[in-house]
């Protein structure tokens, strides 16, 4: 067994990934959301979990009033990034103290997402502000001042509190890296700067978002510069956490994340700051899929049908309880049913546990599983046509990113 | 206070730097006097953590007053050379790896002090590095204070720093690159200094875009010396050395000893 790490990344339907975890024994630890787990239900987590586990403090709106985000007292008296920039240094102490106490395995600072607070007036106002700060001169741009927000309003705060209190545990910086860091090399490497200067920062909480026509990842580039932005990250010998990520972790971890997350619903497995406003956010209930883990895909479950009567599904579905429990008679798909989601989560595990330690052997081993997923569509083309979403449409702009990012890696 | 004026150092611009004895400081120390003080915060928190150091490779600091009118310090006089000293083909340093080495190591343990404390010297150059009489250690100056106090020392649209020795990401004014690391590249540019007896960049822009010149004046150092000094000397701050640590394991792997704790 390899030493990636997997982290349940809970949510609404958090028991379910409790539930595999204490059953099938999968994944390493928990990441905790306040926004869907109330502080009677962290109470309720064995202590032993915990250890295991961390918290999400999800800062990212700044605007959160859901009951169980706010029996956490973090952002109870904050707004907006005016609230918060005048409150900040308490904000700091609650969440490290809180952290601090819970026997988590690290401490997480948060990091907010200044897109989502681009359009609000407070926002500008203290984007002016530093502007004009006397030791910040005028020839800064905007990724300048996105860089001295952040470290104004959460970095200064956090670690200034950390280290005050020597506080021992190890600390992770949450970082969104969003499509501007990948196009953008100023605010790439201002970021990587930024970390790997900071002695206080063990390893980054990384929250992939890239904006997507179709639910894979596809975009090339954006691949390539995260794998070599957690490469770098590595090199520094920092811990790197992906959360909010699906199958396309398997990328990530050629590039040495040290742990990938498995979550339930799309909107655990993909990134957007909306969830965390106050803003209505209703994910649309999606049609239902399951994981093949040789497609590497999710497939809409009406195409299962017609593998089944053409080829044989076990070719191409994981055999787990849960997979059979869908291929029962009269078995009622519908999203919010588990079954799906345990199988996705018992079958990806599997797929990455059994990834070597070396990362040379690592690329080899993930370039193959592309290689065989291609050849599967391609078997399957005779007689299934795939929607967008079901395609393996990704596989060949997956294979390229990787080799891309390798040969970069190799100069 | 009785104070006897031994020496005062050349003068610039608004600072005035002098070798005094005060009985009340133990003998010889350093006065310095700025008028006009900028970035009083910062300044007055890396005095305190000098202060508060207790280290042999930083003066002491017996007393500073830093507000808006006036920055006065007093600080221990070290009694020794400083590094420009030791640079040519009659120094120690001079195609010896072992000893560019054993003083690098030196000053990365000395600088780890104030990494450690998310503070960054921003001056590192031979000028401001002592070696002292009394046990030969290298003492690092003006911590801090540098940029206000050093004649030679320049700011560059807002970044402090001395023109060939300072990172890519100082000369270029990309101060959300700027951090720990670019006293890594500085150090980089002394220690190459010390051995080849010459700079390894031209300017600036040399500085940001060619690599290395390791064959200099005939002279071949070692893969493993090459290699540290290459990791210290990257253009990008995150590709040089993670922290001091990593640093003294590449040194010890050559020259022995222990890592730091």
């Amino acid at each position: 067994m390899n030493n990636i790490k997997i982290y349940h990344q809970c949510g609404f339907r958090y028991q379910w990934n409790i539930e595999v975890h204490k059953m099938n024994e999968v994944g390493d630890g928990f990441i905790i959301s306040p926004l869907d787990m109330n502080m009677d239900i962290l109470k309720k987590i064995d202590d032993q979990d915990l250890e295991n586990s961390f918290l999400d403090p999800q800062f990212y709106a700044l605007n959160i009033y859901r009951d169980s985000y706010l029996s956490y007292k973090f952002l109870d008296e904050v707004d907006n990034i005016y609230d918060y920039n005048l409150q900040k240094n308490g904000i700091a102490k609650k969440c490290i103290d809180f952290q601090n106490k819970v026997s988590f395995k690290y401490i997480t600072i948060p990091t907010i997402d200044f897109d989502l607070l681009a359009l609000e007036e407070s926002y500008s106002e203290l984007y002016d502000d530093i502007k004009s700060d006397s030791d910040v001169s005028s020839y800064f741009d905007s990724n300048s001042i996105k860089i001295s927000l952040l470290n104004k309003l959460i970095l200064d705060p956090f670690t200034n509190y950390i280290t005050q209190n020597n506080i021992k545990k190890p600390i992770l910086f949450t970082i969104v890296f969003n499509d501007e860091m990948a196009k953008n090399s100023d605010l790439f490497n201002s970021m990587l700067a930024t970390v790997t200067n900071n002695e206080t920062i063990n390893g980054i909480y990384l929250l992939p978002q890239n904006n997507r026509t179709f639910k894979r990842i596809s975009d090339i580039n954006f691949l390539v510069k995260i794998m070599e932005f957690i490469h770098i990250l590595r090199e520094n010998d920092l811990e790197v956490i992906v959360g909010y990520s699906d199958i396309e972790c398997l990328l990530y971890t050629v590039a040495g994340a040290t742990a990938i997350p498995i979550g339930v619903y799309e909107n655990l497995r993909k990134y957007d700051g909306l969830k965390f406003s106050n803003n209505d956010y209703s994910g649309r209930g999606p049609n239902p899929r399951i994981f093949s883990s040789i497609l590497l895909q999710w497939i809409e479950y009406p195409y299962l049908s017609v593998i089944k009567e053409n080829s044989d599904l076990s070719k191409y579905f994981e055999q787990n309880d849960y997979f059979l429990e869908t291929q029962e008679k009269d078995y009622n798909w519908h999203f919010s049913k588990p079954q799906c989601y345990k199988h996705y989560m018992v079958s990806f595990s599997r797929i990455i546990k059994n990834l070597s330690n070396d990362l040379e052997e690592r690329y080899q081993q993930v370039d193959k599983l592309l290689e065989q997923a291609n050849n599967a569509f391609r078997e399957l083309s005779d007689f299934v046509f795939f929607d967008d979403n079901s395609s393996g449409d990704h596989i060949n702009k997956w294979r390229t990113a990787l080799k891309s990012y390798y040969n970069s890696i190799k100069k | 206070m009785n104070e006897q004026i031994i020496k005062v150092f050349p003068e610039s611009g608004q600072k005035v730097v002098s070798l005094v004895r005060n009985e009340h400081y133990g003998g010889l120390c350093i006065k310095k006097v700025q008028k006009d003080v900028s970035f009083i915060a910062r300044i007055k928190k890396e005095v305190n953590i000098q202060k508060a150091l207790d280290c042999i490779y930083f003066p002491k600091i017996y007393y500073a007053k830093i507000d808006e009118n006036e920055c006065l310090i007093y600080e221990e006089y070290i009694d020794g050379n400083d590094l420009t000293k030791y640079i040519g083909k009659h120094s120690k340093f001079y195609n010896n790896e072992t000893e560019c080495l054993k003083i690098l190591k030196e000053l990365v343990i000395g600088l780890s002090f104030v990494w450690n404390q998310n503070v960054v010297h921003r001056d590192i150059k031979p000028a401001n590095i002592i070696i002292r009489n009394s046990n030969q250690k290298p003492v690092i100056l003006d911590l801090g204070i540098a940029k206000n106090l050093n004649s030679d020392s320049v700011t560059q649209g807002g970044m402090w720093g001395t023109p060939g020795y300072s990172s890519p990401e100082q000369s270029f004014n990309k101060r959300n690159l700027f951090g720990k690391k670019s006293d890594m590249f500085s150090l980089g540019v002394v220690i190459y200094e010390l051995f080849y007896s010459e700079r390894p960049f031209k300017d600036a822009y040399e500085a940001a875009m060619l690599p290395c010149d390791f064959f200099k004046n005939n002279l071949q150092p070692s893969e493993s010396f090459q290699k540290i000094l290459t990791k210290l000397l990257e253009k990008m701050p995150y590709n040089r050395y993670k922290n001091a640590d990593l640093i003294i394991q590449d040194i010890n792997q050559i020259i022995g000893g222990d890592n730091l704790e």
